[in-house]
């Protein structure tokens, strides 16, 4: 395992892979693009017969900052998410710079689900895009200098509008090529409304 | 541009030697640095006005917490983005014929 030095812009997005979480996920990648962040995901990784687990930490080691969404609460039970941000806080304690976000669907649940975690305050989406584009601006958005909050929500329904084309045919978006067209049209929009040189 | 290049292009517009200019840059530089420890001001009008202040010192926790603020990263670029998704051409996407238009 490597933990070299994190980039500043990188943001690792821990997230459930399923479809009713599509839409924040879209709103989620144009929010860290339009705040000039870089966002990286699990489906970057390719499984080589290796095992993921060794490049997963080195991902998230790589990045500066975590987003870990935990709303994913119910039946079928998801471990994913609570183990990555496991390892995420390790990587913390381990002391290497790592900044940790939880966002969750509803207030108060989180103290239920993951007491250990109680001086953490998530970030509340309730299932909607624009609170998610919000709660990340609100976490990852700089003093002053940020572009307005409309402009990325205007890129965020282009971006939805032109949902199909990044499907390409599959049932989910969770694959590496949309993850990968998904960025490519989140930062062209971003260069079209000149928030990003 | 850096010191050398200065002296080159005040060498070629004096008409003087590189070592010439070189000598009077340097003069003109410990001239203004001597006034300024002095607390002088130095006014070249079209140019500017030099002057020192004192910076107020900045503490320990505050550059401690300058560190850790979580906002601190700088913008990337929208080519450092498109080069972290490691790939040769991103005009192979279909979204890319859509929304470059």
């Amino acid at each position: 395992m490597r933990l070299g030095i994190p980039d500043p812009q990188s943001v690792f997005l821990n997230v459930p892979f399923d479809a009713s979480y599509e839409k924040i996920f879209v709103a989620l990648i144009v929010a860290l693009i339009s705040l000039g962040r870089v966002p990286r995901c699990v489906l970057e990784i390719t499984d080589t017969g290796q095992g993921r687990m060794p490049r997963i930490t080195d991902l998230i080691a790589h990045c500066r900052v975590s987003i870990h969404d935990l709303s994913r609460v119910g039946i079928p039970v998801r471990f994913n998410m609570p183990f990555e941000l496991g390892i995420a806080y390790t990587i913390r304690l381990v002391g290497k710079k790592h900044d940790i976000i939880i966002m969750e669907k509803k207030k108060f649940r989180f103290d239920k689900t993951l007491s250990d975690l109680k001086a953490i305050d998530p970030k509340i989406h309730e299932g909607k895009p624009m609170l998610a584009i919000s709660a990340i601006y609100e976490a990852l958005g700089r003093p002053t200098g940020n572009p307005r909050i409309e402009v990325a929500e205007k890129m965020y329904a282009q971006l939805w509008l032109n949902i199909s084309t990044i499907r390409h045919r599959t049932a989910t978006i969770f694959n590496r090529r949309s993850f990968n067209e998904l960025i490519v049209g989140a930062t062209l929009l971003a260069k079209k409304a000149g928030i990003l040189p | 541009m850096k010191k050398t290049d200065l002296v080159a292009s005040i060498a070629k517009e004096a008409k003087i030697s590189k070592a010439s200019a070189e000598k009077a840059v340097n003069a003109f530089t410990g001239c203004v640095t001597e006034a300024l420890k002095r607390g002088d001001k130095l006014t070249l009008s079209g140019l500017g006005t030099l002057s020192a202040v004192k910076r107020k010192p900045v503490s320990f926790m505050a550059k401690r917490r300058r560190k850790s603020f979580l906002h601190v990263a700088e913008p990337a670029t929208a080519n450092k983005i498109l080069k972290s998704l490691k790939i040769d051409k991103v005009s192979k996407y279909a979204i890319y014929d859509k929304l470059s238009r």
